[in-house]
């Protein structure tokens, strides 16, 4: 004799499965926490060593950059196209692109960095791309704390008037990097040489970012190009964070927190389908 | 508490050639210690890598049941900038584990000293043997999946190896891969034959090592009728 399903049956089913489902969706995440966590802890070791010297080593570049632009700037009469210091005005610029740069450059890397980890089953290579985005925002957060902590202090600087803004624009860099970086990282697990070749072609992104300008003094048909890379609108939300009264007409945060996410999906996605593939590959 | 291969495939391609290392395999490996064998290249570390989870078939499921090991090696995974002790830190961060008791475990059992607070580049090949058995033994596993140990260290360090390996096999079990016969032969009871995509499972050790001795000299079909 055939057993029928009951009507409550189907609800019994559903409710168990659903509970399963999320009593397993639970402990996953509590492991991959743990997991990007110890990674990141590891992950600052390593790269920062103990002494503070290797952090601030790392801020050596973009302070150089700012330095040399300010003196060439200076040296060509060009006024800050907001407030009153050069520097000030670079600085925030920079620490915007920075961010996204280094994220990028670490993430890309981050499978062959860590290839002796990923025998320890309970570590996959989407932990190594997270711990090292996180850990790239974390630091991003701190210099900019530091950055403009000691130009008040030392040098009388303005504080930031809001820092919200400032924070946001950070964390939308920090996830276009970590898509970059993690595209590149997969595309380079089957063509090795790709990711040099990013590298340079993302270059150019260095001069359209609004590091140097600010959009409202490019041409029309030039400003229209180029608002349309979200780096811009990044260091345009960092600079409507920090100065008092600046309101960019081409700043965009719909845009891009949207283009944030899109390549923040199809990054994670490019990774999966790695990861499904990869073992069948040698 | 067994392992389960369910109609597990794993090929390998390298440089276009295609390997076939599991052929649809259907086996419970029960609570027993048991010895991998098979020629070179056969796939016997990929087994273990299976087994732990740190590879995926290509199809079909492996079922554990109670906690696996890593592939417990010669050199484990451990960051050359990064200190032992740090080391030994990360890994009890991963599993969960409390990452004082581990520590202070790795510390006395390694017995590398000062080392331990040096990084891992400085050390030589037997203190990383040490290093890399005092982090593997620091984890209550109930499998403990062993690639290729090689005995190090002085007599008392092996002494004290195989003492915590016995007591340990006393609730765990071990797979293990060797070439060393003798390592074989002192710790498991069972033996599983890996063969160009075929498991053969020998209740008895022995059986299995006259197999694959056969099996390498070219003599099978003698084996295969003598074993029925």
């Amino acid at each position: 004799m055939a057993e029928l399903w009951q009507p409550m049956d189907w609800g019994r089913v559903a409710a168990a499965r659903m509970g399963e489902f999320v009593t397993g969706f639970v402990s996953s995440a509590t492991i991959q926490f743990r997991v990007v966590a110890a990674l990141m802890l590891r992950e600052s070791r390593t790269r920062f060593g103990k002494s503070q010297v290797g952090y601030l080593w790392s801020l050596a570049e973009p302070i150089a950059v700012v330095l040399t632009f300010s003196a060439l700037f200076r040296a060509l009469n060009h006024p800050a196209p907001i407030g009153s210091s050069l520097p000030v005005f670079f600085a925030t610029g920079m620490l915007a692109y920075h961010n996204y740069r280094r994220t990028a450059s670490f993430c890309s890397n981050a499978f062959t960095a860590n290839e002796a980890l990923l025998t320890f089953p309970i570590v996959q290579q989407v932990d190594t791309l997270i711990s090292r985005g996180l850990l790239e925002f974390f630091t991003s957060i701190l210099s900019l704390l530091l950055i403009f902590g000691a130009l008040h202090l030392v040098w009388e600087v303005a504080l930031p008037v809001d820092v919200g803004p400032m924070v946001l624009a950070l964390a939308a860099l920090s996830i276009i990097g970590f898509a970059h970086g993690s595209i590149t990282a997969v595309v380079g697990h089957y063509f090795p040489s790709w990711p040099r070749f990013d590298e340079l072609l993302s270059r150019p992104l260095f001069f359209v970012s609004g590091i140097f300008f600010v959009p409202s003094a490019l041409p029309p048909s030039v400003r229209s190009i180029v608002s349309w890379n979200p780096l811009l609108h990044g260091v345009e939300l960092m600079r409507s964070g920090y100065y008092p009264h600046y309101r960019s007409d081409t700043l965009d945060v719909g845009y891009l927190l949207g283009v944030a996410g899109v390549l923040l999906l199809v990054s994670l996605s490019a990774e999966r389908v790695m990861r499904l593939r990869s073992e069948r590959d040698n | 508490m067994t392992i389960r291969f369910r109609n597990v495939v794993k090929t390998f391609r390298t440089h276009g050639v295609r390997k076939v290392i599991l052929r649809k395999l259907d086996l419970t490996l029960p609570r027993r210690n048991i010895a991998v064998l098979g020629g070179n290249g056969a796939g016997k570390s990929t087994l273990l890598r299976l087994i732990a989870g740190a590879d995926r078939p290509d199809s079909g499921a492996i079922l554990r049941e109670g906690r696996v090991s890593w592939p417990l090696g010669f050199a484990g995974s451990f960051n050359g900038s990064l200190t032992g002790l740090e080391n030994a830190r990360f890994v009890a961060r991963i599993y969960g584990e409390d990452t004082e008791r581990v520590i202070g475990f790795v510390e006395e059992f390694a017995e590398l000293g000062e080392s331990f607070r040096m990084p891992f580049t400085t050390y030589s090949s037997g203190m990383r043997a040490r290093l890399a058995f005092g982090v593997s033994m620091a984890f209550r596993f109930d499998w403990y999946l062993v690639d290729e140990i090689t005995e190090v260290g002085d007599t008392s360090f092996r002494e004290k190896c195989r003492t915590v390996f016995k007591e340990r096999m006393g609730h765990a079990r071990m797979i293990m891969v060797s070439h060393g016969l003798g390592s074989l032969r002192s710790y498991c009871d069972m033996g599983i034959v890996l063969d160009r995509g075929e498991v053969l499972v020998f209740d008895d050790l022995e059986d299995a090592i006259a197999y694959h001795e056969a099996n390498m000299r070219g003599a099978k079909t003698g084996v295969l009728q003598a074993a029925g």
